[in-house]
């Protein structure tokens, strides 16, 4: 099966990751002891600035 | 002597305790009760409290009530009402979806990677730590 209708609740599955994003995702789970904690944008930020080696302080001075 | 809250403690229990108590001030009770179906707000009272289970039924309603991956709340009602074989059983199968936060993180991340498949580095972990106070 190739295609798989947006709006299923199956349709994301762990198989469709590569080996890193599951990682990524084991990770999320085991921190947050699997309450699926949303993407907010101040969290997401924070990310971005910490994978691009730079700190949100910084850019905030 | 017959148990009053036979599903207390259970993870769906918590769960929507928890995420009840993240909507406060937006949401109040009866109007998630309401948006998924229940007549009375009692109802979503005996789901937190592990009085009521929740019906397989009800789950799309309230998983859009509460704004939570319906995917995780429908594996949390089956855990809800299944033993120890249905467990094992559940978490085989279910245990592979990606809920809608964790796509949107996974979004994040190739957004942010310039879609670069990045490892998971003892860096990025600590960033992840340092995100959740953990």
């Amino acid at each position: 099966m190739t295609s798989r209708h947006p709006k299923s609740i199956f349709h994301p599955e762990i198989n469709d990751l590569t080996e890193n994003e599951r990682a990524w995702v084991g990770f999320l789970r085991l921190l947050t002891a699997d309450s699926d904690p949303a993407p907010t944008l101040r969290r997401v930020q924070a990310f971005r600035f910490a994978l691009s080696g730079r700190r949100m302080d910084d850019e905030e001075a | 002597m017959t148990r009053t809250r036979p599903y207390s403690g259970t993870d769906l229990a918590s769960f929507i305790t928890h995420r009840i108590t993240e909507l406060r001030g937006r949401k109040s009770q009866a109007q998630i009760a309401s948006a998924a179906g229940y007549n009375n707000p009692n109802n979503i009272s005996m789901l937190k409290s592990g009085a009521a289970k929740l019906a397989l039924d009800r789950v799309p309603d309230l998983a859009r009530a509460l704004d939570v991956d319906p995917a995780r709340l429908f594996r949390l009602a089956l855990l809800q009402s299944g033993n120890e074989t249905a467990k094992a059983a559940i978490d085989e199968i279910f245990g592979a979806i990606v809920t809608r936060n964790e796509t949107g993180w996974l979004d994040a991340i190739r957004d942010a990677s310039d879609e670069s498949d990045p490892a998971l580095t003892s860096r990025t972990r600590a960033t992840i730590r340092g995100i959740f106070n953990k």
